[in-house]
């Protein structure tokens, strides 16, 4: 490792098991950008106005390049606070335009008109990426803790994968990585 | 010793679990009949030109820096060296029934002419050299705070000033908005299912708990506030808005100790004097309203307001009929109980400026700020203030 190879080094620490440890995944809280990278992975997203991008990134307390000091940001807990959490837990039924209780959509130029964080979604993402995959194996690709059994039925929809997705990005646990 | 001090020392010794409500609720009573004090800020944003706003209009030298922006109208003439923008007119009668208090030339050294830095200093109550993180008013409520509701900021982003180590206030620009955002069913259900389960994880427990307490104060905020309309025409601007909002908690006696507005316009770089003209009207009648609808609720008593801006602007205006970044400017102190009324101090010499021209401070702004922590808020402590200010005797 002498030769101060980054890719080198990546293939090292992702072949590690304990890199795979339940106690090193899901304990980092995301970075505003992280959230919104992470949800666009599971289901693309694209807002019309690109002001959106800039408001939810200063809401959230973190503008892309320009960061308080050469330090940068100091992160985690930090990115925390009753404000950004309440924005970070609604940010997904608001950007996909779905009701979070029964699934239905809210949309039109109505729903735009009072939802600035609409963005364009193609509906049938979901479904045809994850057609091998049922509603509860969805789940796995969106949070890196798992769900307690108990809780399922409050989450995970069977019959719809979008509102299975949307309600798990809507929750705590989807700000760790 | 007095019965309330004994109920008050036994309570803090049994600990807060073992003694009956009652007496918790005596307790409350009695910190409020100490003076239970609360703070209103009015931040303007973008750099107000103080010479144009406290105006020394018998000075030649203001009116040859000035050629064409100089006020010469209609100019307030409250002192006999100084006067206010006519914009101001709503704040005279403050200014005469020695109900504001004006201090000239409050900045620091070094003044640093960068919007976002200077504010930052400002807020965190920091110089030139520092890189705090931390606001005074968060580190103040680090201290002092049980609740996110003890600071309120009518606004959708938190400021700075308002986040302490641990601490952070709540921003929102509509409290019933916030309340039925709190409500939604899902999130109920969410929150309900996280009570059985283990939640002592570092990350994952703070998550939860944070979402616990911005539930709390959403409900806390609409639970309290009374929504009998009031009878005080605010302007239908931004300021009077944001000032309405906060007057009817006040009324309605919420527990928050600091309340934060900004009014943003005032980087007057080109054809300042119609935008300072009307910012500045802005300004006096919102906080003319603010204040008569605190008189009215028997609040006013409890409140000060502070008044500031991340710096004035130069002496000489520009050639695109504005002025551009300069350094000291004027504080304004609204309250009942004020020592010194009417004009703290004189304005700076403008035979005297700094080596770029620019007004030359005499007060630190955290002189100002120590002042209201230790005399208003009745708080002592170095953490908040970093470095040593005096006191100052306006309050």
């Amino acid at each position: 490792h002498q030769d101060y190879e980054i890719s080198k080094l990546l293939w090292y620490l992702f072949n590690q098991d304990w890199f795979y440890n339940s106690e090193n995944i899901g304990v980092k809280i995301k970075s505003p950008i992280d959230l919104l990278v992470s949800a666009h992975r599971i289901w693309p997203y694209k807002f019309e106005d690109d002001k959106a991008y800039f408001k939810i990134q200063k809401l959230l307390g973190q503008t892309l390049l320009d960061p308080p000091n050469v330090a940068g940001w100091s992160g985690d807990k930090d990115w925390i606070d009753t404000n950004t959490l309440m924005i970070r837990l609604k940010l997904p039924s608001l950007i996909y335009g779905i009701n979070l209780q029964n699934g239905s959509s809210v949309g039109g130029f109505r729903g735009r008109k009072k939802n600035p964080f609409m963005a364009e979604v193609d509906s049938e993402y979901l479904i045809e990426n994850y057609k091998d995959f049922n509603s509860t194996e969805v789940s796995e690709f969106v949070l890196s803790s798992h769900i307690n059994r108990r809780f399922f039925s409050d989450y995970i929809d069977p019959m719809s994968k979008r509102l299975t997705a949307v309600r798990l990005m809507s929750l705590p646990e989807f700000q760790l990585s | 010793m007095k019965r309330r001090d004994f109920i008050k020392t036994t309570s803090l010794a049994s600990g807060m679990l073992l003694v009956p409500s009652f007496v918790k609720a005596f307790d409350s009573t009695y910190l409020k009949s100490q003076g239970y004090k609360r703070l209103v800020i009015i931040q303007l944003s973008g750099g107000n030109d103080g010479l144009n706003t406290i105006i020394p209009y018998r000075n030649d030298i203001y009116y040859n820096a000035r050629p064409r922006l100089a006020i010469s109208d209609g100019i307030i003439k409250v002192s006999d060296e100084l006067g206010f923008h006519p914009s101001l007119k709503a704040l005279q009668p403050l200014y005469e029934e020695g109900e504001l208090s004006i201090i000239n030339n409050v900045g620091y050294p070094n003044p640093v002419r960068s919007h976002f830095k200077s504010m930052d200093i400002w807020h965190t109550a920091g110089d030139a050299n520092s890189r705090l993180r931390s606001g005074w008013l968060g580190r103040y409520l680090d201290l002092a705070a049980k609740h996110p509701y003890d600071a309120i900021e009518t606004n959708e982003f938190l400021s700075l000033a308002l986040k302490g180590e641990r601490f952070s206030g709540v921003a929102t620009e509509d409290y019933k908005i916030l309340y039925n955002t709190s409500r939604d069913p899902y999130f109920n259900r969410v929150l309900t299912n996280s009570h059985s389960q283990h939640l002592g994880e570092h990350n994952l427990g703070y998550l939860y708990q944070t979402m616990i307490e911005a539930k709390s104060s959403a409900k806390y905020i609409y639970e309290n506030t009374k929504t009998s309309s009031s009878t005080i025409e605010y302007p239908k601007n931004e300021l009077g808005r944001q000032l309405n909002t906060s007057a009817r908690f006040i009324n309605s006696h919420l527990d928050t100790k600091v309340y934060y507005h900004s009014l943003s316009g005032f980087d007057t770089h080109a054809n300042q004097a119609n935008p300072q003209k009307r910012l500045l009207k802005i300004y006096a009648e919102s906080v003319a309203a603010f204040v008569k609808d605190l008189k009215k609720g028997g609040t006013f008593e409890d409140t000060l307001i502070l008044t500031f801006s991340e710096f004035g602007r130069r002496v000489k205006q520009n050639a695109a009929n504005g002025t551009d970044h300069g350094t000291a400017i004027n504080v304004f102190v609204i309250g009942k109980k004020l020592r010194k009324a009417g004009f703290y101090n004189d304005l700076a010499s403008l035979e005297d400026l700094d080596r770029t021209g620019d007004i030359k401070y005499s007060i630190d702004f955290r002189e100002v700020y120590k002042t209201i922590l230790n005399r208003w808020l009745n708080i002592d402590d170095p953490s908040i203030i970093p470095g040593n200010f005096q006191t100052l005797s306006f309050i």
